[in-house]
């Protein structure tokens, strides 16, 4: 009975203790990862300068697009307003949009 | 133009056509140097809500620092690890990462699964992931915070199923390799898994812990460069919200 109940509790205590040492090694980690974003930085906004203009310029270039882009999720947006800031064409954007209006 | 002697060669030799052994760095029209892929600057990807640019750092002489950097830990217990968490389950390097991104996780078909405990997701996860600790998944099938993962993951408990479909999905009909008594993965989306590298047995033991309770193997996939690789090749992080 006393085998019996040490192999039953062993591979527990096993689990436990590689779990301990994983636990462990994360206080190695000094400060934030080399190339991680912060929140911020890394996220694209809505209230991003320059966000209204893109959609007047839009509602009024391709007010199909314009549209389809209103009912993106906000992520989706946020992207495509990117796309928009690295200089794509408005091919593109209606592209993009389209792209992930049927993907959604 | 080594081999140009003389107006008339020179001429000759400039109208030859560009040689293929000369290496274009970079494109004329990208401001990225280090692009993702051959054709890809960067992508977004919704980690939380919010859309992340994942991209790779642009300084071609910026070298990985910090922990990520070292190049072992005391094994056991962060040993190297096989190639494949499991002969059936795939492996798959960086590119095939941000395919995953691109499109099984964008479309809602997927989930890419930070296997790692809470406490490393904390210090920061690539975009995209859902922490999911192998402890978790490396419960039993009837355990309740397995039988949560698998239903977040698609997977639908099966009720009282009767003599006539257990005999037909016996002889492998009713997509029944994709069924247990318990459990029917035919909706279950493809999983993703990492932990932190090829010294990391967290995501492998996921892996294993999944097969176990039937999850199909042609479903689960091993990214076995992890966090280190990732961030080797400079590849952007997240530090998720709280």
């Amino acid at each position: 009975m006393v085998v019996g109940l040490a192999a039953g509790f062993a591979p527990a205590a096993v689990a436990d203790a590689y779990l301990d040492m994983i636990e462990a090694e994360t206080e190695k980690i000094a400060g934030p990862l080399p190339t991680v974003v912060d929140g911020e930085a890394g996220a694209e906004s809505e209230e991003d300068a320059g966000f209204q203009e893109f959609l007047a310029y839009l509602k009024e270039e391709s007010l199909g697009s314009y549209t389809f882009f209103e009912k993106l999720t906000p992520a989706q947006r946020s992207e495509v307003f990117e796309r928009h800031k690295q200089g794509a064409s408005l091919e593109q954007i209606r592209e993009i949009i389209m792209e992930r209006f049927l993907k959604r | 133009m080594r081999n140009c002697v003389g107006m008339i060669l020179g001429l000759a030799c400039l109208m030859q056509p560009v040689w293929a052994e000369e290496v274009k760095v970079g494109e004329a029209d990208s401001e990225f140097a280090v692009k993702l892929t051959e054709d890809t600057d960067y992508l977004h990807v919704v980690h939380q809500g919010k859309s992340v640019k994942v991209q790779r750092v642009q300084d071609p002489n910026y070298e990985l620092r910090g922990y990520f950097a070292k190049t072992g830990r005391k094994c056991p217990p962060f040993c190297l690890q096989p190639m494949h968490a499991d002969p059936a389950v795939t492996s798959v390097g960086e590119v095939e990462v941000l395919e995953f991104m691109e499109n099984e996780l964008r479309d809602g078909q997927g989930f890419l699964i930070d296997a790692r405990t809470p406490s490393w997701f904390q210090k920061g996860t690539i975009p995209g992931s859902i922490n999911m600790p192998f402890t978790v998944l490396s419960k039993g099938e009837d355990d309740p915070e397995m039988a949560a993962a698998l239903e977040q993951f698609g997977a639908k408990r099966r009720g009282p199923v009767g003599a006539m479909t257990k005999t037909l999905e016996g002889w492998g009909l009713f997509e029944a390799e994709q069924k247990t008594a318990a459990w029917d993965f035919t909706e279950a989306k493809q999983l993703l898994l990492w932990c932190n590298g090829p010294a990391c047995g967290q995501s492998p033991r996921a892996v294993r812990g999944l097969l176990e309770v039937g999850y199909p193997a042609d479903k689960l996939f091993y990214y076995r460069g992890g966090m280190q690789i990732w961030q080797l090749f400079g590849l952007t992080t997240v530090i998720p919200d709280a």
